[in-house]
């Protein structure tokens, strides 16, 4: 808690909640009523809205006249489509390079560094931890026109830094366009991972490790033994949180490459912006969407288990 | 034997070599580095009279990117609805999130672990999936070229992570608090506005924060919602900027501007953002 200085006693070491009057709920429930009106215009009503729509033939040349149900078609034209298999799989890679991989194990092993940096004072430990912050607050779209910038074959930091040291040139974005999406993505969304595991680390009494140590333990041990169940809460959040949003995620790659070269960076997301904005087949987007919400409901509830598990 | 021995001995330091030392000085810089360098070029590019080599300083520095941006592209008018719809949203939001925050974290039903869970759960419902639903939404509501409709919109968007931020906060004020002031015969408002809300300052003023910076880098929602030129945000410029992308460095530039209000304001707050997302995920 930042707010107050005072470290207010817990409910329980002081007394017991007071028993509740019926009707005495009442103010709360109006106090959450506009956050839940607003939460249900904005997400739960277009959620419903994509799931219908996806069974129907809705496009442009029908949207007044009104739109014919379908059934399950829509979702079969996908399946028979070789392109969703293509988008399925760079999903799938996207968001184990960018959100397991990229945010989550790149962020434990920063925040590993970054506390040891700090129980040892080391002075570039505060500047560390800053910059990696600051990609945070970098818009996607923005992240993705620097980088561009960046991974430029001609003219691009990274080129001109390699051809000064007489290295040979690389053309990222033609040659490893999801390879270049992935570190643009988790160089923008890491420093989440970073401040939870941080918190989490820093969470530890110190007295566990110093005992293992006694007992002779080695830092990979102390790592396995110590740090890692004890973090197995915080990283199972962590998990979820950049995992929900990674799939989610597509302007960057939008502006970066585009989905080029071949489709080869085009995930379900950046593919369902594409299909919405030619309008054209409405339904047949919506079904699209409702694979992308499945996926990620899917995943979402898969963490929460091993959050709730790791709790007992 | 010596007795140093015996003794519990002191961790750390003692073992701490050079070695050890310097690769982990080698590693913070690295990540500096990585993390720090992009910020860098664009800045360079936005001062510089031609970006085209991507130099790490400005070849040709000069102002003319801002001076044509203001004077060309009305800019300045961007600036304006951005700030307007920014500020607004984060107001709404910040309003909103302590109410239902508080409401979240006195109120007691069953099961209300799993609506708290719930109502971050709605992230994994992402705008890319509902684009053409909000906009049919929009569309319904008249807000099409609205600020209201955007404002409303783009409140919605950032409402479920502040109302967990706050609900925070509000678990971290002990009940008694507002009990007791209601015992005193003050109504559950009374008590919350003249109690919990003067304490919970810095944790308003962290949810303040993150609506501002949300709402100000959001272009989604500006994309389905705003057609029209005068209407325009500085995130919708800067994405056909980028979209687009002709000359670098007025995008660039574009892009500082983009920036330059969130990178303050983050600066400002830090320490406190920080401090507040720990202290919040460790309530779940």
């Amino acid at each position: 808690m930042s707010a107050p200085a005072v470290n207010w006693p817990a409910d329980a070491e002081v007394a017991p909640p007071i028993k509740k009057r019926k009707g005495e709920q009442r103010p709360y429930i109006v106090a959450i009523t506009p956050a839940a009106i607003l939460l249900s215009a904005f997400f739960i009503f277009p959620a419903l809205w994509v799931i219908y729509t996806s069974t129907t033939s809705l496009s442009l040349t029908n949207f007044s006249a009104g739109a014919q149900f379908v059934g399950l078609d829509n979702y079969r034209r996908l399946w028979d489509n070789p392109d969703f298999w293509k988008f399925v799989k760079n999903t799938v890679v996207f968001t184990i390079g960018a959100a397991m991989i990229g945010q989550t194990l790149g962020g434990l092993l920063i925040a590993l560094l970054i506390h040891h940096a700090q129980i040892h004072k080391h002075k570039l430990a505060p500047v560390a931890f800053t910059a990696v912050l600051l990609g945070w607050i970098c818009p996607p779209t923005l992240a993705g026109f620097i980088w561009g910038g960046i991974f430029d074959y001609r003219n691009g930091m990274l080129n001109t830094a390699l051809t000064t040291v007489h290295m040979p040139r690389i053309d990222m974005l033609g040659d490893y366009p999801m390879l270049a999406v992935i570190l643009v993505e988790s160089w923008r969304g890491l420093a989440f991972a970073l401040i939870i595991f941080l918190g989490g680390l820093q969470s530890i009494p110190n007295q566990v490790y110093e005992a293992a140590s006694i007992d002779g333990a080695t830092s990979w041990m102390r790592f396995k033994d110590q740090t890692l169940p004890a973090m197995r809460h915080v990283i199972s959040l962590v998990l979820l949180v950049t995992t929900i949003t990674t799939i989610g995620s597509f302007l960057m790659i939008l502006i970066l490459t585009n989905g080029d070269p071949a489709y080869a960076t085009e995930t379900i997301a950046l593919h369902a912006y594409h299909q919405a904005f030619t309008l054209f087949d409405i339904g047949y987007g919506a079904s699209l969407s409702v694979v992308m919400l499945l996926i990620s409901l899917i995943f979402a509830l898969f963490y929460l288990r091993l959050a709730r598990a790791s709790e007992q | 034997m010596s007795e140093q021995q015996l003794t519990a001995p002191p961790m750390a330091k003692e073992r701490y070599s050079s070695r050890t030392r310097w690769l982990t000085n080698i590693g913070l810089v690295l990540v500096s580095l990585f993390f720090a360098v992009p910020f860098l070029w664009i800045v360079a590019a936005a001062f510089d009279g031609d970006a085209g080599k991507y130099i790490p300083w400005p070849n040709q520095p000069t102002l003319d990117n801002f001076r044509y941006l203001f004077d060309e592209r009305d800019v300045g008018r961007a600036l304006r609805n951005s700030l307007f719809v920014s500020v607004s949203a984060m107001v709404l939001a910040t309003v909103l999130a302590s109410l239902a925050g508080f409401a979240l974290s006195r109120l007691r039903f069953r099961h209300k672990t799993y609506v708290v869970y719930a109502v971050l759960l709605l992230y994994a419902i992402p705008i890319a999936a509902t684009m053409v639903a909000l906009y049919d939404l929009a569309d319904r509501l008249d807000f099409i070229d609205t600020f209201h409709g955007l404002i409303l919109a783009q409140t919605a968007m950032i409402l479920p992570f502040l109302i967990w931020l706050m609900k925070g906060f509000y678990d971290g004020l002990p009940r008694y608090l507002d009990e007791a002031a209601a015992m005193d015969g003050r109504s559950t408002w009374r008590a919350w506005f003249e109690i919990l809300l003067p304490l919970s300052k810095t944790g308003l003023a962290i949810t303040a924060g993150f609506a501002f910076t949300a709402a100000w880098s959001e272009v989604l929602l500006v994309i389905i919602m705003i057609t029209q030129q005068d209407k325009a945000t500085l995130p919708l410029q800067f994405f056909f900027a980028a979209d687009g992308g002709r000359n670098a460095e007025v995008t660039a530039a574009l892009g500082v501007l983009y920036l330059a209000p969130v990178l303050l304001l983050f600066l400002i707050l830090r320490r406190w953002m920080v401090r507040s997302l720990i202290t919040s995920t460790r309530g779940l």
